[in-house]
């Protein structure tokens, strides 16, 4: 049986994440080098100027795919879930001290841009392999 | 950067992630492009699955392929978005079965054909994104196809 901590332990591992958010009707998906998972979440951080940052704002909801090469089509782990932005201090301090290089973005930011990070911290997330490909709704689902 | 540098890009990295919509929920999974020419991107699955159901539901989609980071290169995206046509052509999804499935251990091709669709995506932009534009999204040059 699948727990949150195999999610968790396998998207540290795998930490290039495919974020799918929602614009109007259109969804839109790109990849981000996910800052870190622990049992409160998957953790982020991205720009106020950018489209991301609104989408998430107007429609929290997201989906985010962990992907691992492999035989056999390789092994997916999905999450959905809701973004919620984080405002605490001791969040910058952390991200700056694991990602210096934050803050020369932060610096030539455009006018008014600032440092937006947030979480996936409640959905439901699931592991998709080759054998569960016929019977997806099936595979069981992990709460968080 | 021209259309067939675009599609050069997706051949080199085939594995992209294919974003579709579920309602006001969006969802992603990780695809394997069949192939890409000047008329779209294409790919395949079985027509029970709940990609399909959204695809019917509501046909936009966005692709991002991605070239991993190769020091000095920093990690590079191709993103496209774009309608998708579902294709249930019997001579289309026999030279699919073909050239994609007859050599894995899957099932015959009477078995199979019946489940099989291609996903074509066509009609859309596509954005090149490396990490020197990570602040300047409108500036991204957008190639229509």
């Amino acid at each position: 049986m699948t727990d949150f901590a195999e999610c968790v332990r396998f998207a540290n591992e795998n930490p290039v994440t495919y974020i799918a958010t929602v614009e109007g009707d259109q969804p839109r998906v790109r990849a981000f080098a996910m800052w870190f998972a622990d049992v409160t979440g998957f953790y982020y951080h991205t720009g106020t100027p950018k489209s991301v940052f609104h989408q998430l704002q107007k429609n929290p909801k997201v989906e985010l795919c962990f992907y691992k090469p492999g035989d056999a089509a390789g092994k997916m782990l999905r999450v959905s879930g809701k973004a919620e932005f984080l405002e605490d201090l001791a969040f910058v301090e952390r991200l700056y001290q694991d990602r210096p290089w934050v803050k020369d973005l932060v610096k030539n930011a455009p006018a008014g841009g600032k440092l937006a990070m947030f979480r996936v911290a409640h959905g439901e997330a699931w592991f998709w392999t080759m054998d569960a490909n016929m019977r997806e709704s099936q595979v069981p689902r992990v709460k968080f | 950067m021209k259309i067939a540098d675009c599609l050069q890009f997706a051949r080199e990295h085939p594995v992209c992630s294919f974003a579709t919509m579920d309602g006001n929920q969006p969802r992603v999974r990780v695809y394997m492009l069949w192939y890409t020419d000047l008329t779209g991107f294409y790919f395949h699955t079985v027509g029970f699955k709940q990609a399909v159901d959204q695809i019917r539901k509501n046909p936009k989609v966005e692709l991002c392929f991605t070239a991993p980071p190769s020091p000095p290169e920093p990690l590079r995206m191709m993103r496209v978005s774009g309608t998708c046509d579902i294709i249930d052509d019997p001579a289309i999804l026999s030279r699919l079965y073909d050239e994609r499935i007859s050599h894995l251990p899957l099932g015959s091709r009477e078995a199979l054909l019946p489940l099989l669709v291609v996903l074509h995506v066509s009609k859309g932009e596509i954005r090149f994104w490396k990490m020197e534009n990570f602040l300047m999204e409108k500036e991204i040059l957008r190639i229509d196809f």
